[in-house]
């Protein structure tokens, strides 16, 4: 313990910052043209979504689960393993995501519902986080200074499919919606880590922007109940 | 001073003065320093590839890094070290070597990283394929992880001939006492660690144990993965850096660590050509004496 407690997040990311992002720009070129109908499952499940009271939960879970399984095996174990061995650990999170959310999609005892952002305004920092995701973040790389090409893109990408997937999970209730947050939550924090590892303090955003959805979303549910008390 | 004083001198690792021509393409006499245990000479200035070589499947950056490598062993450079940690350097590394055609002059280090003894041999067979060696120069237990079991395995195989010298590693000042007791116990040909102009801990027992022992010295992490040279370069160099050959920081920096008598090899990491030509550029020119190294430890100090 006391010899890792001296390793630093510098000795475990044995990467460079353009050997990373490079990762992405032969990702997106690998897989083109899959980003447009990627970005578009994003943006029809918001709009199916929108005014949705309950019981239509399968249907944004099922296609999340797909796409997690994508990234898990696309991804992590394609791509990232190629310059950090432990990337096949994270698909396997990702692949373990991917069996919750189908599980929680199409297994009836699991009850969630949906709150639609047209009609719960609990749900409006769902929305914004769902946006944030699939247009803010890839932009804000773009306009960073990173390449076009290696823009992250929701569905292809980890940080906006988990970012995404919080977001959508903040307009759903049920007992198990933490339970389906959590690998999404703590992906967020290894992707920080990734990027303080390799000297990008920047990286701290992704878990930032998520814990300050969490934090307005339950607020918004607090103000929610006191004037409408229908939804768990 | 007569010929077997030379080598009494070369052989217990003061050699550092000591300059030749270890390439035809050299152009100019470099630094190389003895190993101990066989007297085998190598350039002081290796290279190290953790971060700089893992850039995957990347077919640019692969031929970019084999460049690197020609201009690597072009300029006199001999030690190139490696790891089966280093995701995948080692993959790239053999492939930068099959492209330059096995260059001469090759020291071929590399690291076994494995928690099980009984992994050892086959995990050194992988990185041997990788790097398309016929046999490792040097095989180092990274970061004494399991070390007993792998040494067992490593001095067997240089008594069948199947590498050449072996050696045990660490870095940033872990472990040290553990360092101590294995350069103490086993006849280990080289040890690895960090040392630099900031971090000199190595100095107060490693060094003088390796020389005591005959153990040759590799330095890795000289520029703190880059913070040193960086931090370094927002000042002037000192005008007397001059006096000892030193056109720019990395040479300052760089001299300070091979200059130490016990310091066999220092393994800077880097991708850019105009940077590795500053590094090599280490191994010429004169070298600080004991006085100017401590004038060198003040200036970067009060930086």
């Amino acid at each position: 313990m006391g010899v890792w407690a001296s390793y630093s997040l510098a000795d475990l990311v044995l990467f460079s910052p353009q050997a990373y992002f490079r990762l992405y720009e032969l990702h997106n070129a690998a897989i083109w043209p899959l980003q447009p109908p990627a970005l578009a499952i994003a943006v029809g499940l918001l709009l199916l979504i929108r005014g949705a009271r309950a019981s239509a939960a399968w249907r944004v879970l099922v296609p999340l689960a797909a796409v997690w399984s994508l990234v898990a095996w696309w991804f992590f174990v394609e791509r990232y393993a190629q310059i950090n061995p432990v990337a096949v650990w994270f698909g396997a999170g990702f692949a373990l995501q991917a069996l919750l959310l189908m599980v929680a999609g199409v297994w009836r005892r699991v009850r969630i519902d949906l709150a639609g952002w047209r009609t719960s305004s609990a749900s409006l920092p769902g929305l914004v986080l769902v946006l944030y995701a699939v247009l803010v973040h890839p932009l804000g790389q773009i306009l960073s200074g990173r390449a076009w090409i290696g823009a992250e893109v929701f569905g292809v990408a980890p940080d906006p499919t988990a970012l995404a997937t919080l977001g959508f999970l903040l307009m759903a209730r049920g007992r198990a919606v933490w339970l389906l947050a959590a690998i999404p939550l703590l992906w967020c924090l290894v992707s920080a880590a990734t990027y303080i590892g390799m000297g990008l303090h920047a990286g701290i955003l992704t878990p930032a922007i998520a814990v300050a959805a969490l934090l307005w979303s339950a607020v918004a549910r607090r103000g929610e109940r006191t004037a409408t008390p229908v939804l768990p | 001073m007569n010929r077997r004083r030379l080598i009494a001198l070369l052989a217990m690792g003061v050699g550092a003065l000591v300059s030749g021509t270890t390439r035809a393409n050299a152009r100019q006499a470099m630094l190389v320093k003895s190993i101990p245990s066989s007297g085998e000479r190598i350039p002081a200035i290796g290279m190290g590839s953790s971060v700089t070589f893992n850039v995957g499947d990347d077919a640019s950056a692969r031929a970019q890094r084999a460049e690197l490598l020609r201009a690597f062993f072009r300029l006199g450079g001999g030690m190139l070290d490696s790891s089966p940690m280093y995701g995948s350097s080692e993959a790239v590394i053999g492939d930068g070597l099959r492209r330059l055609g096995r260059p001469p002059g090759l020291f071929a280090a590399t690291k076994v990283w494995t928690s099980s003894g009984e992994d050892g041999p086959a995990e050194i067979e992988v990185s041997r394929g990788l790097w398309g060696v016929e046999r490792f120069d040097l095989v180092q237990v990274h970061n004494l992880l399991a070390w007993e079991a792998h040494l067992e395995t490593l001095f067997e195989m240089k008594r069948q001939g199947a590498v050449r010298y072996v050696g045990i590693t660490t870095s940033h000042g872990r472990r040290h006492a553990d360092l101590e007791t294995i350069m103490r116990a086993w006849p280990i040909d080289f040890v690895q660690a960090t040392y630099n102009i900031r971090d000199r801990e190595v100095e107060q027992r490693i060094l003088p144990l390796a020389a005591e022992r005959g153990i040759a010295f590799i330095a890795n992490r000289p520029f703190q993965r880059g913070g040193l040279i960086d931090a370094a370069k927002r000042h002037p160099l000192p005008a007397w850096a001059q006096d000892i050959d030193c056109a720019d920081w990395a040479a300052f920096l760089l001299k300070f660590i091979v200059s130490h008598p016990a310091v066999t090899c220092a393994i800077p990491a880097t991708t850019r050509i105009d940077h590795l030509t500053e590094n090599m550029a280490a191994m010429h020119g004169r070298l600080p004496d004991p006085q100017t190294r401590q004038r060198m430890i003040d200036y970067v100090e009060g930086l």
